[in-house]
């Protein structure tokens, strides 16, 4: 099972997950139907990505009165089946990130798919603040980082 | 068309018309877009003797058919005029959002020419266009007239437009979009005299590649490799904020290390790359040796100076002639030369006289460098940067991008057949167009 671990301290705002998103899924480059949305704030200066979490308590898929959206054995995501969606949003009312959004032009609504398990937004990304990886050991790298702070600490109850 | 929108903007500042116009397929394949493109409609439009601040003077924005893709480092744009104080062609590519935005909204470039009577802006809508009074937003530095603008459009618009030193016809003012990302000394002073404060866009239209699954291989692949491989480029600094590269090569990245730079323009690829002084005397933010601290302090410096529409170089050495003792007293002088109560120019002018290169293009938003790829002065590689600019991709991967690659990308792109020599004609009919000599760009 994989997760998406996002590096905000990473995120260039180069939007280029938000082109691979809408590359891949829709064939177009058009950021405003991409599953995956670049927040910044301070005029730019910082940003970060912001996609569907695959939670495992789903809240949209708890919600979905259709029992439209399901899980994918293979890659873990949480998947709409078009068939059964009624487009009644109240899967971007449970999220809690705000992940989901409707698409207007095709109404249907947009929700990360982790592309059947080779997601294009942690390909496309320069500086790794979209990193694709095993739930377990995507993350080694910020435990190392955190234990490196608390060796100090340790070192220091020794003296 | 796939790779452009195939719709070009005109705008009339004196009448207040608005017009889409057809982009030819034509003149699409010949020009590509950017400075070629934007070269060749100035050609047309103008006449030959215009002066910069005449209604005449057609202010130009173009993007390529790569703006806005996922290439890497395709966030480019170009705009052009004839620019003060001799009315020589200014051509400044830059990146940011602005660009990529444009295409989102359905245009490939807008031509506006005219004057407008009282201060305006322009908004642009998803193809729909419209003039406002700007009177409220005059004299107010970029920043904050970005965020009123945003406030009046749409919170996810994307603003291009010029600070005081603009309004106040600066030979060093610049057009700055996304709050840092700038060029064109003088294209700033043309927009100023057509009393055009600013461009606000926003797009969700998106578009399309002839074809699609070809064209993701081919930028995904060349990404894979800027991000294993990054760029690190040697060369001479000039005026604290040209680096003229004298040579680049590949250094393999580390895995899971922190990108070298904190921001990117739309699209960039290169967050690993650095840049450095082969003088090892002088420092250069960017490099390996400099802190982040040092690198932010800078990159501070840097937005001060563009937040009032000022070129950040030739704005530091005309303050740094008055020797300033403090900082404060140093950010007073800057406000006095943008809102035009100091001389525009540094005795002595540092820009001329030879040793300065023609940058035609803005900096890196995130140091504040213009990077000059200058590799060998051979000509092939002059025409396969003016092809950059022209589709849309930033020059600083120039001579780390073959004629072959270029023309994959722009075949994929368009359903154009490009081949690699097609792609070296394509430029040196631009620069051609150019000429050596007109080639005296903004400094930006």
């Amino acid at each position: 099972m994989g997760v998406l671990l996002i590096t905000a301290e990473n995120c260039t705002n180069c939007h280029s997950c938000e082109l691979a998103c809408s590359l891949f899924h829709e064939e177009e480059f058009n950021p405003a139907r991409a599953r995956v949305e670049v927040r910044s704030w301070d005029r730019n200066t910082h940003s970060t990505s912001m996609m569907c979490m695959q939670c495992e308590e789903a809240g949209c898929m708890a919600i979905c009165p259709a029992a439209a959206i399901g899980e994918d054995a293979a890659s873990g995501a949480r998947l709409i089946n078009a068939q059964k969606c009624i487009k009644c949003q109240m899967c971007l009312q449970a999220c809690p990130f705000g992940s989901n959004r409707y698409d207007a032009r095709a109404r249907k609504i947009l929700k990360c798919d982790l592309c059947g398990g080779d997601p294009q937004c942690a390909r496309a990304c320069p500086s790794g603040a979209i990193v694709y990886g095993e739930r377990n050991t995507v993350n080694v790298a910020k435990r190392r980082l955190a234990a490196e702070k608390l060796k100090v600490i340790a070192q220091g109850a020794r003296r | 068309m796939f790779g452009w929108r195939g719709r070009l903007l005109r705008v009339n500042l004196t009448s207040g018309a608005l017009t889409p116009e057809r982009l030819e397929q034509s003149v699409a394949q010949r020009c590509l877009g950017g400075r070629g493109l934007g070269l060749y409609l100035h050609a047309k439009e103008a006449p030959a003797t215009t002066a910069p601040g005449s209604a005449v003077n057609p202010l130009i924005f173009t993007t390529g058919p790569l703006t806005g893709t996922l290439v890497p480092n395709g966030g480019r744009y170009t705009v052009i005029a004839k620019i003060p104080p001799f009315g020589e062609m200014g051509v400044a590519s830059l990146s940011g959002n602005w660009g990529p935005e444009l295409k989102f909204a359905g245009f490939d470039g807008i031509i506006v020419e005219g004057q407008a009577p009282t201060p305006v802006y322009l908004w642009i809508d998803n193809g729909q266009a419209e003039l406002r009074p700007a009177k409220h937003l005059w004299g107010r530095p970029v920043g904050e007239a970005t965020e009123t603008l945003l406030a009046e459009t749409d919170a996810k618009a994307v603003v291009a437009g010029i600070g005081p030193a603009g309004e106040n016809g600066l030979d060093c003012a610049l057009v700055v979009s996304d709050y840092a990302s700038a060029a064109g000394a003088g294209l700033g002073a043309v927009m100023g005299a057509k009393n055009l404060k600013a461009v606000a866009v926003r797009g969700t239209e998106g578009f399309r590649m002839a074809s699609p699954q070809r064209f993701r291989k081919l930028v995904l692949d060349l990404r894979a490799q800027l991000v294993e491989h990054a760029i690190a480029a040697q060369g001479t600094v000039l005026h604290d904020s040209i680096l003229r590269v004298g040579s680049t090569a590949w250094v393999p990245s580390s895995a899971g290390a922190k990108p070298a730079r904190p921001h990117g323009c739309f699209g960039c690829a290169t967050s690993f790359a650095s840049l450095a002084a082969q003088d090892t005397g002088t420092s250069i933010a960017l490099s390996e040796t400099t802190s982040l601290a040092e690198s932010q302090e800078r990159l501070t410096q840097y937005r001060a100076l563009l937040n009032l529409g000022l070129d950040f170089a030739r704005a530091k050495a005309i303050l740094q002639e008055r020797q300033p003792a403090t900082e404060s007293e140093a950010a007073e002088l800057a406000l006095r030369l943008a809102y035009g109560d100091l001389p525009g120019k540094p005795g002595g002018d540092p820009w001329s006289g030879g040793s300065t290169p023609v940058i035609d293009r803005g900096p890196c938003i995130a140091g504040g460098y213009a990077v000059a790829p200058e590799l060998t002065g051979d000509e092939e590689d002059q025409d396969l940067l003016a092809v950059l600019d022209s589709a849309g991709i930033c020059p600083f991967l120039a001579g780390r991008m073959s004629a072959e690659t270029v023309a994959e990308l722009l075949t994929a792109a368009t359903g154009v057949a490009f081949s690699a020599d097609d792609v070296l004609q394509v430029g040196q009919r631009i620069n051609g167009t150019m000429g050596k000599k007109s080639a005296a760009g903004g400094i930006g």
